[in-house]
């Protein structure tokens, strides 16, 4: 069985943006909700029925092919630091890293493929991918489904599809999302009006890091809320024609903002270059934001490409309890603050300064009197 | 600023847009732990009146809890949850429930959900059954159609299908019990 230490050791491709094609689209998630007919759901269960279900539960799971050798761990197995370190890995739900005893948790080798058992439903299968595909998630994901299904018996209803705690997830049980990065609409202002389009199309958005009205690093999720009377895949296609709009948006946003003010996103592109080389003590917030300006600049040519890559690790590892992990204590924020400022100075060491190269002379940035002609 | 719900100083603040319509709530930690908005993956804003000022609010579980009738008094036979609990923990308590407060949670289901019955996948062993169900579904719909329109000799040939149709159907999983 997979230790901790190595689920530690080696981060998901997907969490480090392994895909070519991740400036704007980070990850595709898909997770569908299953119970077993004749048991109560684990929030309404007594403990000992939660108790008694899961290793039926737990055998199932770890006996499907793609399972092999899988992290697996009841959760009352983990420490609350290292629960919390799976909530920050998207592994587990907050709702999940609350329960403990009746609960578990079994995860892929290269943690592509999470199954949570007695979370809110029986089962919550989940499939992450880099990038923008939807599809490719849904198609591993199902591919499980079909193998537990065989083991199992369901509860599946032929008017109301598949049987949820919730009945927000009632029908097929899925929810597909995107997490996105969105910078360029942020800066000029057009965030709003996405949202409130996407909105209008019954899709939910959300910040990634917290729930506040602006969102932290500027990440959003886009995710479905309707699971009932659609298809699985007219939900997919649905949600991926608009994470595609999105996505173009955000790139002509970027492209305008290099076109009406170059000076202005230099500026901050460079400035968070500096701040985060050279900060001793900074929070989460902050280092998010400037951590999300160098993720521009490096899709805007100011840095190697590969400088996305490591925004992405770091983006996870300056987490509270990643940092706690690390540390291998308990951390006051004051402490954190300290310590985030040392791993991002530490992993931007070799970043080399930002190469401004869509300023051109034309555009005046060095000829501080541009009505004056040169004199010859 | 305070808690919508309580004294405490509101740290969370929530804002949700659908279909156009914008709710906001400012919450203390724990009252916002409580409401699920710390969730990632959580639930709608609206399980509770108080954090959604607006009576307008349109798709919810709001819904689901306000318009109980005064059946919400039963409870499920196989898990002892009674629909009024739905306030409580936002969640059924088994998927007998489902059978059992059918209406009740079918009367609230469209304004969550793009439509009243499913048409996503089945599970395998359960396909056969689901075709006939809906062939089934189909047929009453035309027979129900056919009285209306006072076509009865069309209205008599498909309930003759009808019947041909149920006697060979196979063995339904989760065959209605009605209480």
């Amino acid at each position: 069985m997979m230790r901790f230490s190595t689920l530690m050791k080696h981060p998901a491709d997907w969490m480090t943006g392994a895909d070519a094609d991740s400036a704007i689209v980070l990850t595709s998630r898909i997770r569908l909700a299953r119970n077993v007919a004749g048991s109560p759901f684990p929030g309404w269960a007594r403990k000992e029925e939660r108790i008694e279900i899961l290793p039926v539960l737990r055998e199932k799971v770890e006996a499907i092919p793609e399972m092999k050798d899988a992290f697996s761990h009841q959760l009352s197995e983990l420490s609350s630091v290292q629960k919390q370190v799976l909530v920050e890995r998207h592994l587990i739900s907050r709702e999940q890293a609350a329960r403990s005893e009746g609960s578990a948790i079994v995860v892929n080798r290269n943690q592509t493929l999470s199954v949570m058992i007695n979370e809110e439903d029986h089962l919550r299968l989940q499939s992450i991918r880099s990038g923008l595909h939807l599809r490719e998630a849904y198609d591993l994901i199902a591919k499980l489904d079909e193998e537990l299904e065989q083991m199992l018996p369901y509860a599946f209803d032929h008017e109301l599809g598949y049987l949820t705690a919730c009945p927000t997830n009632v029908g097929t049980g899925l929810r597909a999302s995107a997490m996105l990065h969105l910078p360029g609409l942020v800066i000029s202002d057009h965030i709003g009006q996405v949202i409130q389009a996407v909105a209008k199309l019954g899709l939910a958005v959300r910040g990634i890091f917290g729930e506040g009205t602006e969102s932290l690093g500027h990440l959003f999720q886009i995710s479905n809320q309707s699971t009932l009377g659609e298809s699985e895949d007219d939900i997919i296609n649905r949600l991926e024609r608009v994470i595609q709009r999105v996505k173009e948006q955000e790139r002509n946003a970027r492209i305008k903002l290099i076109e009406d003010d170059p000076q202005m996103i230099a500026d901050k592109i460079s400035r968070a270059y500096g701040l985060l080389k050279y900060a001793y003590v900074i929070d989460s917030k902050e280092a998010l934001t400037h951590l999300s300006l160098i993720r521009l600049g490096s899709d805007m040519g100011c840095f190697a490409r590969e400088t996305i890559r490591l925004c992405d690790s770091l983006l996870m590892d300056i987490e509270p309890a990643h940092l706690q992990h690390m540390a291998g204590r308990k951390l006051s924020p004051e402490e954190r603050d300290t310590m985030r400022a040392k791993i991002i100075r530490s992993r931007l060491q070799n970043l080399k300064p930002p190469v401004i190269s869509f300023i051109t002379d034309q555009s005046s940035s060095n000829n501080p009197y541009p009505d004056t002609p040169p004199s010859a | 600023m305070q808690c919508d719900h309580c004294d405490n100083k509101a740290t969370v603040f929530y804002t949700q847009i659908i279909d156009g319509i914008s709710k906001k709530a400012s919450l203390c930690e724990p009252c916002a732990n409580k409401q699920g908005v710390t969730d990632p993956d959580g639930f709608l804003l609206g399980k509770d009146t108080a954090a959604l000022g607006k009576p307008s609010a349109p798709k919810s579980v709001l819904q689901l809890e306000t318009s109980m009738g005064k059946e919400s008094t039963r409870s499920c036979p196989g898990c002892g949850f009674a629909f009024h609990d739905l306030k409580k923990t936002g969640r059924l308590g088994c998927s007998q429930c489902y059978e059992f407060f059918r209406k009740e949670i079918k009367n609230n289901l469209g304004g969550m959900h793009k439509g009243t019955s499913h048409t996503g996948r089945v599970p395998e062993g359960m396909l056969e059954a689901f075709a006939q169900r809906q062939r089934l579904e189909s047929l009453q719909l035309g027979l129900d159609e056919a009285i209306n329109s006072e076509d009865y000799e069309k209205a008599a040939a498909l309930r003759d299908k009808i019947s041909k149709l149920s006697e060979e159907s196979p063995t339904l999983p989760e065959q209605p019990n009605q209480p």
